[in-house]
């Protein structure tokens, strides 16, 4: 090898290391969190699903998607979970449809909580359902 | 039977359905490093409290909310404050020296500094319940 190639190779070989070095100390953002809840269910059914929460901060709910029809209107809670596991024992709740912006924006504690959806007696079959939990 | 023990009986029977608080255990513990949070969770009727005893490892903070009141049929919200309260457990009830009305929250409404020892959290109707509701707290103690 040749003296200009090998000193190419010498500084290709610290660009990279230099790359390395800087995507390892980059910080990661860790709070807030965002998870999709997702799924279906039958009239006069309910959805439940349980969170964490870090550290005290706000959670804001949205229910993005429900239907068919595109208008649907269901019941949306937020509370904690039930110590069996099933059911969620609900603080707020709020009839709505899909929007785009939170419809529950709650403050809480470091913690365990959940979200729930349910039926408000207008269903008139299955519907499916999308919700944003954007968390400490 | 003779009457004096038929009295007794009747009044043994009169004292257990009199009080309304009534010393239950809770549903859901958690130890971490914090502390031990609990959720405790029941149903109070009209004019009535429940309340539980735990005990305090070490001095520090006791921190509650009131994170559900529903109606037992329908499990939806019913829009009643409650008080809740934290003392010392007094026969069978528990003797409040810190209470506080509050509406359901998921953050901490009430912070109490604790000596080690053994206390209680106490539950009940505000004056504002117009049937037995359910009732959800969490709690941090060290």
């Amino acid at each position: 090898m040749r003296p200009h190639a090998l000193l190419m190779a010498v500084l290709a070989l610290a660009a990279a290391g230099c790359d390395d070095a800087s995507t390892a100390t980059s910080p990661t953002a860790t709070s807030p969190v965002t998870e999709i809840f997702s799924g279906q269910f039958f009239p006069g059914g309910t959805a439940a699903r349980a969170f964490s929460a870090a550290s005290s901060g706000t959670v804001s709910i949205t229910l993005t998607q429900i239907g068919p029809p595109a208008d649907a209107v269901v019941g949306l809670g937020v509370g904690i979970p039930q110590s069996t596991g099933a059911g969620c024992l609900l603080t707020q709740t709020i009839q709505t449809g899909a929007a785009s912006s939170p419809q529950l924006a709650v403050p809480v504690d470091a913690g365990t909580y959940c979200v729930r959806l349910y039926d408000t007696g207008t269903l008139a079959a299955t519907v499916a359902f999308s919700v944003t939990i954007v968390r400490p | 039977m003779t009457a004096r023990t038929l009295t007794i009986a009747l009044l043994a029977a009169l004292a257990a359905a009199c009080g309304d608080d009534t010393a239950t255990s809770p549903t859901d513990t958690e130890t971490a490093a914090t502390g031990t949070t609990v959720t405790y969770t029941g149903t109070i009727d009209v004019g009535g409290s429940r309340f539980y005893s735990f005990t305090n490892g070490a001095a520090g903070s006791v921190t509650a909310f009131l994170a559900s009141v529903t109606a037992p049929d329908t499990r939806l919200p019913v829009p009643a404050p409650l008080e809740i309260g934290v003392g010392v457990p007094a026969g069978t009830d528990c003797a409040t020296t810190t209470t506080q009305i509050v509406a359901p929250s998921l953050a901490s409404q009430m912070t109490v500094s604790l000596a080690a020892g053994i206390f209680c959290l106490r539950v009940g109707d505000a004056g504002e319940l117009k049937a037995p509701v359910t009732f959800a707290v969490r709690f941090t103690h060290p």
